[in-house]
């Protein structure tokens, strides 16, 4: 393909993609309540004409389909409608901003992409050494800050306390306004955003082009270059970086969206006359058209960036790689066409269109319809469907299950397990489709899945029906569901114990790892334990003061906590010494006692603590803990022979580790006490001071964990589950399929995923469930890209041949084959993905788009925000929330980083 | 001429794994003569590459140079400082790479390849080195307008032979080839392996030539060392080998080759190639051995020389 059909294609594909996304701008903005045009009509501030016109542009009277391709027109010949807020052509408001935030955007991007790279090769040609380990760390804690609360912190440390720069919002009406007197202005506005966004944005590019070396160095001519005489500073940049910028270009052509994401918040923050302010204005004040037109011009400018991108690329490499990528399609013949119009296919396609039809027709039955076509589709196959229940019943067969229990113990729990899980889910689909209990039943079902309220709700359903919804409802109970999934993944971990082991041992061998491990273990544990540590009720006002600053610790406590902090810092610092000293190591074994006697005790701390206030999940989870303490202490009962000798030997790092221990066990014994004791014994004490209704903030802290976690997860999930299925597929079937779905991700992946976020969080009702479903499904494009990478190089392998030749389906290939050598990898990056939902919960709280009724750390630095915590320097509303955050997502990406180390085939040490 | 190029004496490497040591060299010792050719053969993972990239100061981190001296030209090369290698490499050794097709950078092309390693070395202008790059790719057997293009434009064979140009570059005394043949089909092999006589003969150049393929050294090569389990065990001239070996490695080495032409029966070796970590005692082949005796479990056997044939077997007067 000629460079001539690349440019065409690549400019065909970007009118598509800005079509796609016009689409679903049509589409969202047509979910409202209401239409448009009595949306129009209910607000009074719009004259009657301006009225009128906009009707009669955008054919808000005529059918969809008019309305639908009058919209396209308007839009693309730039009429964007008139928005509710300024009164005004939506245009007219929008160019000028545009500008605003593209001086804002390029420098700030630029400058990150240059010091970006610089790390990532600095930290690749060191790969496990110091330099790697500090890259490493400013990548993950420049990625882990949220660009928002960054632009607080800098302006309560820059502009509120040091006066370093102006405190009000640039606008270009005051101000001087001579050419220089201007800029002068404008450029010391500029500053503090331009270093947020720097900042913030140093460690994506870091870290791609960090992978991208280190795939590039174990190439072979790479030992050519060393070979030759090449200076190791000549072999990085003249053979290696000229190999990895390939890649990178479109990775950072990608990511550009990346950057819009940050400038959004910068400019929320700093009240900079931006596109991302308008787009904060237009959720303030519900101004659709507004939100319209801003989605509309971000997706048409990082479309644009991306084309240009993409054109570097071709300048970079003289393979043009991507051309051969799209001869696939062509391949299709007249044969694959029939095959396709087979008469099954037919009824489904026809059956497909009749859901669709019935489903917009009545939506109340959409369960029911599509209920009734799986059924009509089992019975016409039935021989099929027949014979594959019958073959999974076959293994429940007496003679197999004795067979499992003599051979693979372990198998047969997952088998059982899975039995159940199958019903359950089975029984509870049934029940939702059908839509007897009503939709109310399976929210229930779904909130209770998730760890907050009830199950089953209650109905007013009476006497035997009543009954039967308790009995089926006891069928299909998430908590069963919950105990399925649960035991099932035990059986499959410890069935294959050998092999994950192997790989968890890696794991935690890594510094990363183990330390992402024990991050993310304490926030795991704030999440349950919540109950009993939060001093206050999180939603009870006026527990002291409003804006009280954190009260100081009183003197008995003070010197409780601080001889447990004392120990621990004296054991450090012998500790240290002895290192520097090089004095011998501790033998491990001592160091597995200590660490399984202070795990032992933190289980039967916390439990004796959950056991005084009755906190049933606290008590459960402290067993756990304590038993896994003993665990660890009897496998390490024996003590090797020369034991005692080698302890003398070691006598100063053995001491230094004693008293850090017993320091963290007195401290953890007196932070406790310090946390829970306070309300009771110390009336009027706030650790970290109370908020504008006087709430505690502590409290808060620890409650509001429980909402980060519970939405990164669930949407975790949904995202991976779409992810795999879409590389899946389209990596294993290729051709047309593989073609469609790859351009469907493109397109996702170049639309600025955060400002639909927020934009559809915006018109759908505040929930915790818009939340999840708003990140769940639109941050699946990675995930997608990475599974179909792994798979296309998996299926070419032999022994995929060798089982389609031995006759397995492709779904039996996809499955039993495919997946588990993808699996590695997608674990890893579920880890990642997490990272990412959670911070796009953080950001779409502060957007103030959370649900109202919960508290959570976005939302306190919401509340701080609004509150005008910033200008008036408390300090304590805004830095803890915000440090809780980054924390916890260093703690999940460090997590992810360590296990894409081991599962990543291209990351994988040679 | 009889000055000795490259002299290894006594050379011990090993890696450093989570399992545990693994000895790939051990007491390595020989001499590459001014001019000679070179075969260093034996199963995969026996130490051959290992060995070249100990010459080459090429190996990865975990291997280390536990004793020995490789004496290039009388000095040891192993005591070089990192200035010294950087200009000891291509200049005096260079290698051609196992499996050619990578070890040419993609996004440069293949004429600059060549003219930065010249002026890496000589301080000579850019067109004096474009200028013998451009002789070397034709006498390779390239067509000179093809010099300009990347590798990916090349085939297989092609790469192969400005590999065999870029290593020629800047005239060293000492070429190491590494399976410069493998992966190859056969008719392009051919072709490399006349390339490689043509260099013999036109050229003072000496070559290592590392190969699992007999019939390549067999072609090639003056003399021939073939290695077993990180150690010498036979080693002297290729007629001499070829017709008449007296190690029992290297006879099973050599009939377990299929000939085309005769319908002798092919032979193999029993057993699977030593664990280097915890490598068996004695004489490292006992194991699969057809004339163990109780001296082959307990001693290691001596390299000795006999009619300029070094063999080290205890039975090798017997068998």
């Amino acid at each position: 393909m000629g460079l001539r059909g690349t440019v065409v294609k690549r400019i065909v594909q970007a009118i598509i993609t800005i079509w796609i996304a016009l689409s679903i701008d049509f589409i969202f903005f047509h979910m409202l309540p209401g239409n448009p045009a009595s949306l129009l009509a209910r607000n009074p501030n719009i004259a009657e004409i301006v009225q009128e016109r906009v009707i009669q542009e955008f054919g808000l009277d005529q059918p969809m389909h008019i309305q639908y391709g009058l919209f396209l027109v308007n839009f693309i010949s730039g009429n964007l409608g008139v928005s509710f807020h300024f009164l005004v052509p939506v245009q007219d408001v929008i160019y000028s901003r545009l500008m605003n935030t593209v001086l804002l955007i390029l420098p700030a991007t630029i400058l990150s992409i240059i010091t970006g790279i610089w790390i990532g090769k600095k930290a690749a040609w060191k790969r496990g050494e110091k330099q790697d380990v500090v890259g490493l760390f400013i990548s993950l804690v420049t990625y882990s800050i949220p660009s928002f609360w960054l632009s607080m912190f800098f302006i309560m440390i820059f502009s509120v306390n040091l006066h370093l720069f102006p405190l009000t919002p640039w606008n270009p009406a005051i101000g001087p306004q001579d050419t220089l007197g201007f800029w002068l202005n404008l450029f010391s506005h500029l500053v503090l955003p331009w270093a947020v966004l720097w900042i913030a944005l140093i460690g994506v590019f870091a870290l791609i082009m960090r992978n991208a070396l280190l795939d590039v160095l174990s190439e072979d001519y790479m030992v050519t270059a060393k070979a030759k005489g090449r200076t190791e500073k000549e072999q990085l940049d003249k053979e290696a970086v000229p190999n990895a910028m390939i890649p990178v270009a479109t990775i950072i052509a990608l990511n550009i969206g990346f950057s819009v994401a940050g400038a959004l918040q910068v400019e929320v923050v700093f009240s900079y006359p931006g596109i991302g302010r308008l787009l904060w204005d237009g959720i303030l004040y519900r101004d659709y058209p507004l939100l319209q037109a801003t989605f509309f011009m971000i997706t048409v400018v990082i479309v644009v960036a991306n084309l240009i991108a993409d054109f570097l690329y071709y300048a970079l490499d003289p393979r043009i790689r991507v051309g051969s990528e799209v001869v696939i399609s062509e391949v299709k013949n007249d044969s694959t066409l029939r095959g396709f119009l087979q008469p099954l296919r037919l009824l489904l396609i026809f059956l497909i269109i009749l859901n669709l039809g019935a489903t917009i027709a009545y939506p109340a039955f959409v369960g029911l319809t599509i209920g009734l076509s799986v059924l009509a589709i089992c019975l016409l196959r039935w021989k099929q469907v027949g014979e594959y229940i019958l073959t999974r019943l076959r293994s429940y067969s007496p003679a197999h299950l004795g067979f499992l229990w003599r051979n693979y113990r372990y198998r047969l729990l997952t088998h059982l397990s899975l039995l159940v899980l199958s019903v359950n889910l089975m029984v509870f689909v049934a029940i939702t489709m059908s839509g007897v209990y009503g939709l109310e039943w399976t929210l229930s079902w779904g909130r209770s899945f998730i760890g907050i309220g009830g199950f089953p709700p209650s109905i007013g359903l009476e006497g035997a029906a009543h009954s039967i919804m308790v009995g089926l409802s006891s069928i299909a109970h998430p908590s069963l569901t919950i105990a399925a999934l649960a035991l099932s993944l035990i059986g499959a971990i410890m069935g294959r114990r050998s092999k994950t082991e192997g790989m968890l041992r890696q794991f935690i061998a890594t510094p990363m790892g183990k330390f992402g491990t024990m991050l993310v273990a304490f926030f795991v544990g704030l999440a349950i334990y919540g109950d009993i540590l939060a001093p206050y009720d999180p939603d009870q006002q006026l527990t002291g003061l409003p804006y009280r600053r954190p009260s100081p610790l009183p003197l008995d406590q003070l010197v409780l906590v601080s001889v447990g902090l004392g120990l621990l810092c004296l054991g450090f610092a012998i500790w240290i010494i002895a290192y520097i000293r090089k004095k011998p190591n501790t033998p491990k074994h001592f160091t597995k006692l200590l660490v399984s006697i202070v795990i032992a005790f933190l289980g039967i701390l916390l439990g004796s603590y959950s056991y005084s206030k009755n906190h049933l999940p606290g008590i459960v989870t402290s067993i756990a803990i304590f038993l896994v303490g003993v665990f660890l202490l009897l496998k390490n009962r024996s003590f090797p022979r020369d034991y005692i000798s080698e302890l003398r030997v070691s006598y100063l790092s053995s001491i230094s580790e004693s008293l850090v221990t017993i320091g963290l066990i007195s401290f953890m014994y007196s932070a406790l006490v310090v946390i829970t004791g306070n309300p009771t014994t110390y009336p009027g004490f706030h650790i970290l001071g109370t908020d504008q209704l006087g709430r505690d903030v502590f409290s808060q802290m620890v409650i509001g964990v429980r909402i980060t976690l519970i939405i990164g997860l669930v949407a975790t999930v949904i995202t991976m589950t779409i992810g795999t299925m879409i590389g899946l597929i389209a990596g294993y079937y290729g051709g047309l399929s593989d073609s469609f779905l790859m351009r469907f991700t493109d397109v996702f992946f170049v639309i600025p995923t955060l400002v639909i976020m927020i934009i559809l969080a915006a018109i759908l009702p505040p929930s915790i469930y818009t939340l999840i479903f708003v990140i769940g499904i639109f941050s699946w494009p990675s995930t997608a890209r990475i599974v179909r990478g792994q798979v296309l190089t998996i299926k070419e392998r032999t022994y995929i041949e060798r089982v389609r030749s031995v006759g397995g389906s492709d779904v039996y290939i996809m499955a039993r084959h495919v997946l588990p050598a993808v699996a590695p990898l997608i674990v890893a990056n579920t880890v990642l993905v997490t990272a990412y939902a959670i911070l796009s919960e953080v950001v779409l709280d502060f957007f103030g788009l959370g649900d109202p009724n919960m508290i959570s750390w976005g939302t306190m630095l919401y509340q701080a925000f609004g509150g005008g915590a910033m200008s008036s320097n408390l300090w304590w509303l805004v830095f803890p929330p915000g440090i809780a955050v980054i924390v916890l997502l260093m703690g999940v990406s460090m997590m992810g980083y360590a296990m894409d180390e081991i599962a990543n085939p291209r990351l994988r040490r040679r | 001429m009889t000055e000795d190029v490259l002299e290894i004496r006594n050379l011990y490497i090993s890696y450093q794994t989570k399992q545990g040591k693994v000895k790939a060299a051990e007491d390595v010792s020989f001499k590459i003569r001014c001019g000679d050719f070179v075969g260093l053969s034996g199963e995969s993972g026996c130490g051959k590459t290992t060995t070249a990239l100990a010459v080459m100061h090429l190996l990865p981190k975990e291997g280390i140079v536990e004793g020995g001296e490789i004496l290039f030209n009388g000095r040891n090369v192993l005591e070089y400082k990192d200035q010294e290698v950087r200009e000891y490499l291509w200049r005096d050794v260079s290698m051609i790479f196992q499996g050619a097709m990578n070890a040419l950078n993609p996004v440069h092309k293949v004429i600059d390849q060549m003219t930065t390693a010249i002026q890496i070395h000589e301080g000579v202008s850019h067109e004096e080195a474009r200028e013998r790059s451009l002789e070397l790719i034709d006498s390779v057997g390239i067509d000179i307008a093809r010099a300009g293009g990347y590798p990916h434009e090349m085939s297989g064979g092609m790469k192969q032979r400005l590999m065999i140009a870029l290593a020629l570059v800047c005239h060293p005394s000492l070429v190491i080839a590494d399976e410069p043949t493998t992966a190859l089909d056969v008719m392009v092999q051919a072709q490399i392996l006349e390339l490689l006589k043509q260099l013999r003969n036109r050229t003072n150049l000496s070559l290592l030539l590392i190969t699992h393929d007999l019939s390549v050294i067999a072609e090639t090569c003056d003399h021939t060392i073939i290695m077993y389990a990180g150690r010498i065990v036979e080693m002297g001239s290729t007629s001499k080998i070829f017709s008449d070996p007296e190690h029992p490695y290297t006879m099973k080495l050599i009939s377990s080759f299929p000939s085309i032409l005769s319908d002798k029966g092919i032979d193999y070796i029993p057993g699977n190639p030593p664990d280097l970590i915890n490598p068996p005692s004695g004489c490292r082949f006992h194991p699969r051995c057809d004339f163990t005796i109780n001296q082959c479990k307990e001693n290691s056997p001596p390299l000795e020389e006999q009619d300029n044939h070094l063999v080290a077997c205890w039975r090798r007067s017997d068998i």
